[in-house]
């Protein structure tokens, strides 16, 4: 954290001799976690008040949005009597799932950026070898994907699928964008 | 417009003429001639089925907002 370590690292990144100021700088912590329950009575967490995850994938902010979209006509419903308030239990079996999509893909990028054990950065190195000149090692270098919505798989507001059809759209799932127009 | 269980649920009808892309076809249908879906207000799929039947659509939408 001395100024004089951290401008060395910048130094080398952006070229000797170019002039910044250093404002703040501070120790980011990864983490990757989440409470058991984000219903505990008449209260509800979303967000990273909820759950937390390292910054790869654009998840943080995303998964957030995600959560209001699934509570919010949930409980619109509840509280203009339309739905019981059982309906809010899903908030918390759906998105304590998409929270785990979450942390476990975020975990698995970190994982391969700073490897925890001799035999994964042995793994890490020698897919980052590999894929210098061997194209099927280059799907496994993971340096953070893009998220993307999760598909609420065995939720019980889903019907059971009747359609024989593209997995991509199957209950649960987000709708897929499809361009209309003559 | 469909009414179950206090609420209503807006039918959007598609063809193929409208699928220009052929996206549609390829993201929502798959080797099917028709489908029928239902889709919350968060747009997750909660339902879908090769044809309009008016039992089982209800009976989705009551599961889809916790009523079974």
């Amino acid at each position: 954290m001395k100024e004089e370590n951290i401008r060395r690292r910048l130094d080398a990144f952006l070229g000797e001799n170019v002039q910044y100021d250093m404002v703040w700088s501070s120790i980011y912590t990864f983490q990757c976690k989440r409470m058991d329950s984000f219903r505990h009575g008449r209260v509800f967490f979303a967000g990273d008040a909820a759950h937390q995850v390292s910054p790869f994938g654009a998840r943080g902010a995303n998964s957030g949005m995600q959560d209001v979209d699934n509570l919010g006509w949930k409980l619109g419903m509840v509280m203009r009597g339309e739905a019981p308030d059982s309906l809010l239990d899903t908030y918390n079996y759906e998105r304590i799932h998409g929270a785990d999509e979450n942390i476990l893909n975020s975990t698995r990028s970190t994982d391969f950026i700073t490897p925890k054990s001799e035999m994964s950065r042995l793994l890490r190195d020698a897919v980052l070898d590999l894929s210098e000149k061997h194209e099927f090692a280059r799907p496994m270098v993971n340096s953070g994907r893009l998220s993307v919505p999760c598909t609420y798989d065995g939720s019980p507001l889903n019907s059971a699928d009747a359609l024989d059809g593209p997995a991509r759209s199957r209950p649960g799932s987000v709708c897929p964008d499809a361009p209309l127009g003559r | 417009m469909i009414e179950e269980a206090g609420i209503k649920v807006e039918r959007l009808a598609l063809s193929t003429a409208d699928d220009k892309t052929g996206a549609l076809r390829e993201r929502y249908l798959g080797d099917n001639d028709s489908a029928v879906y239902l889709i919350r207000p968060d747009q997750h799929v909660a339902a879908r089925r090769p044809s309009f039947d008016d039992n089982q659509i209800r009976a989705a939408i009551r599961r889809a907002i916790g009523k079974e």
